[in-house]
């Protein structure tokens, strides 16, 4: 915890944009959860009575978005938009997306990284010097 | 002449006898064609991905500037920056996209993609794979421009490959045939590969 240090104004819009694109992160993956359930893009349009290509444009994160749109947004996904305040020191998880393929580890220097693919490397490939393969490596193995 | 002297002599004899991410960790510490991108970290994030760009794209991100559209829109940039190299979720239709050249029987055998920073105004961010999860970007252009301007995505394309054969002689970017080849923990929503 930093006390009576001023932020500067480029750190504050850097802020502003990664809680902005991680919005709409949650809303396309809202959207996602409900599309299974049969909600479509022009059933949320109509819902909001507005046309079906701003809902694109907004789920796809083409629009400058304020809160009110979110909520709307939200309203129209029959979800309720959640706002939280993160402490610094809990940030670094890593969402997945399903069936993440390739996992690289932590901590491991460039080059030491590379030597770990080369090592990888599958002896079918047309081109050894480039084809790794795809790799499992989880966090911490060597 | 000995091989120390060829060597000191002739960088190129160093520089041919060395793999792709060695000659781009050298050029990363040389910093006067590449630098490595490096978002600030909070808390456990950490570089997940790698981002190298050129010293001019990395100075354009980073500079401050005064009129506050240009703000907004370089901080922007920053942010989807650091989505990737945080190695949060990304797609390979909204966050990053294979650039097409229909002059080509495989229009994407070029192997450059480009990075697509959200919301206004937009720029798109061209590049190559030097490996999976390790995207070098060498020039970008204003979406708008290249909107009215169609020609300029070849211009792109013949742009990335010019500097990758200059930067990287004798050596091939990273070209697969799946996105997780290319890039971890990211969804397929481009059908057109």
């Amino acid at each position: 915890m930093i006390a009576g240090e001023k932020i500067a104004a480029s750190e504050l819009l850097d802020e502003f944009y990664s809680s902005l694109y991680q919005a709409v992160d949650a809303m396309k993956a809202a959207f996602k959860r409900r599309a299974r359930e049969g909600l479509t893009q022009d059933m949320m349009a109509s819902r909001l009575d507005i046309d079906k290509a701003l809902i694109s444009k907004r789920l796809n994160g083409r629009e400058n978005l304020t809160l009110k749109t979110l909520s709307a947004m939200a309203s129209a996904l029959a979800c309720r938009l959640s706002i939280d305040f993160v402490p610094y020191e809990n940030l670094g998880q890593i969402r997945k997306v399903e069936n993440p393929d390739i996992d690289f580890g932590t901590n491991v220097s460039d080059l030491d990284e590379y030597k770990r693919r080369r090592v990888h490397a599958t002896s079918s490939s047309p081109n050894k010097e480039f084809d790794f393969g795809l790799l499992k490596i989880s966090a911490g193995t060597g | 002449m000995n091989v120390d002297k060829q060597i000191n002599y002739c960088p190129y004899i160093q520089l041919t006898n060395m793999s792709t991410i060695p000659i781009l960790v050298q050029h990363e510490s040389d910093g006067t064609r590449l630098r490595r991108y490096r978002p600030l970290f909070r808390g456990n994030e950490r570089e997940v991905r790698k981002l190298t760009m050129t010293v001019d794209l990395i100075e354009w991100s980073q500079e401050p500037v005064e009129a506050e559209l240009l703000r907004e829109g370089r901080a922007q940039v920053r942010a989807h920056f650091k989505q990737f190299v945080t190695g949060q979720p990304v797609d390979d239709l909204h966050f990053m996209k294979r650039v097409e050249d229909t002059r080509l029987f495989n229009p994407f055998s070029h192997g450059v993609w480009s990075f697509c920073p959200r919301f206004d105004p937009q720029y798109r961010f061209f590049g190559l794979f030097a490996i999976s999860d390790w995207f070098v970007a060498f020039l970008k252009e204003s979406r708008e421009d290249l909107h009215h301007h169609p020609e300029k995505w070849r211009a792109a394309i013949d742009g990335c490959l010019t500097n990758w054969t200059e930067l990287f002689p004798g050596r091939e970017p990273w070209i697969r045939d799946t996105l997780p080849e290319f890039v971890s923990n990211a969804e397929k929503l481009d059908d057109r590969w």
